[in-house]
């Protein structure tokens, strides 16, 4: 009988999900979980299908009025003065997965970006309230865990869970308001991640 | 009071709570047949207003932000719809126990008009439900507490309480008399 109890917890034990996987804190964007979609066929191989993907992508963000894939990326490029547009556009018109692969992390990390300067400017202001400011905390993260930790979490835990505690450290920087310090982090994971991830992302990225 | 000849409540006050239930029915009938309505209205109106909901934007982190308003304009909406009909449903039951207590009738009228003032308070929910899209949560719930919560749903608790000691009092009263000395 005790063996028997012992087996269920063990079972129990290992059905349930380990307290450091990756949880969603914010509905997912449209755009996230296309892109996550996007790179799940890219893995197997299928770049057709990943690049008709990013077509249906677009249409359905423009029926809802939100920016497109290669608009977001524009914009993007704009702000940060990089090129994922270009290389995006490339990259499905050679039908090239790697750098298919790799304009979609860049992409994610300037949109993770996007949201820790939004962050940086809102810290200092007093007016900002306290949910608005963690909502775009859970948003950079979620496309930190949505991509990067869902990807690489199992080819390079360390690293991915180096950064996932510096994003911890962040999300307490942010309850606390302590702007300094999460401008320290905030550069120590820009960092981690254009490090880690040198070879799957686009050069020329900003820290 | 007697089961056996259990006096009807005020007519005023019976139609005050089927008034009630229908505003509950149709905010229920709305919230099935026009949620995507009501989604879009509350969305529009919030994006009409940035500052007021501290809109970035940033696509993604408006989308989030303007989900989140829509969801809790529905939830309060909903907060109506089920405070309406239990609300109507007991203050039914108050009415009618008024209506059959041993109290002057002057104590009885006062009693029942008291109790009917709380009807207004699922009307704060309404209030949140309408406002939180023009002028946010906070705004809003002030508002609410300001118009109803505070004044009709004060008005409600302290009648209950009134009722509950008149009629421990009568109770205990009715007890002596029926005591034989």
């Amino acid at each position: 009988m005790t063996a028997w109890v012992l087996g269920l917890l063990l079972l129990v034990g290992l059905a349930a999900p380990p307290a450091e996987a990756h949880e969603m804190r914010q509905p997912i964007p449209i755009l996230l979980d296309r892109m996550y979609g996007v790179l799940l066929l890219l893995e197997q191989s299928k770049t057709a299908e990943a690049i008709y993907q990013i077509g249906t992508v677009e249409e359905l963000l423009q029926t809802k009025g939100l920016p497109g894939l290669a608009q977001t990326a524009a914009k993007l490029d704009q702000a940060y003065r990089t090129t994922v547009a270009d290389s995006l556009g490339a990259a499905i018109a050679a039908r090239d997965t790697a750098r298919l692969k790799s304009a979609i992390y860049s992409l994610t990390y300037l949109l993770m970006l996007e949201k820790l300067d939004q962050l940086t400017a809102m810290l200092p202001n007093r007016d900002v309230r306290p949910d608005t400011r963690k909502v775009v905390m859970d948003l950079a993260r979620d496309y930190f865990s949505h991509i990067f930790e869902e990807t690489f979490g199992r080819k390079r835990p360390a690293q991915v869970k180096a950064m996932e505690q510096t994003l911890d450290r962040m999300d307490g920087a942010v309850r606390q308001q302590a702007a300094p310090l999460f401008e320290q982090l905030r550069r120590q994971l820009s960092q981690a991640v254009l490090s880690h991830f040198a070879a799957e992302l686009l050069p020329g990225l900003p820290g | 009071m007697n089961a056996g000849a259990l006096k009807a409540p005020p007519g005023l006050g019976v139609l005050a709570c089927l008034l009630l239930f229908g505003f509950g029915e149709l905010s229920g009938a709305l919230q099935g047949g026009y949620r995507e309505e009501i989604r879009q209205y509350a969305t529009a109106a919030a994006q009409a207003r940035p500052a007021v909901h501290q809109l970035t934007g940033v696509a993604d982190i408006d989308q989030v932000l303007l989900e989140r308003v829509a969801d809790r304009s529905l939830a309060r909406l909903h907060t109506f719809h089920l405070h309406s009909h239990g609300l109507g449903l007991v203050t039914l039951i108050l009415l009618t126990i008024v209506a059959n207590t041993r109290f002057s009738p002057k104590t009885r009228t006062a009693l029942s008009l008291w109790v009917a003032l709380g009807l207004l308070y699922p009307f704060g929910w309404l209030t949140i439900s309408l406002g939180l899209p023009m002028m946010g949560e906070t705004a809003a719930f002030q508002l609410a507490e300001r118009l109803f919560f505070i004044p009709f749903g004060g008005a409600y608790l302290l009648a209950v309480g009134a009722l509950i000691v008149l009629y421990a009092a009568d109770l205990i009263k009715q007890r002596r008399e029926n005591t034989p000395p």
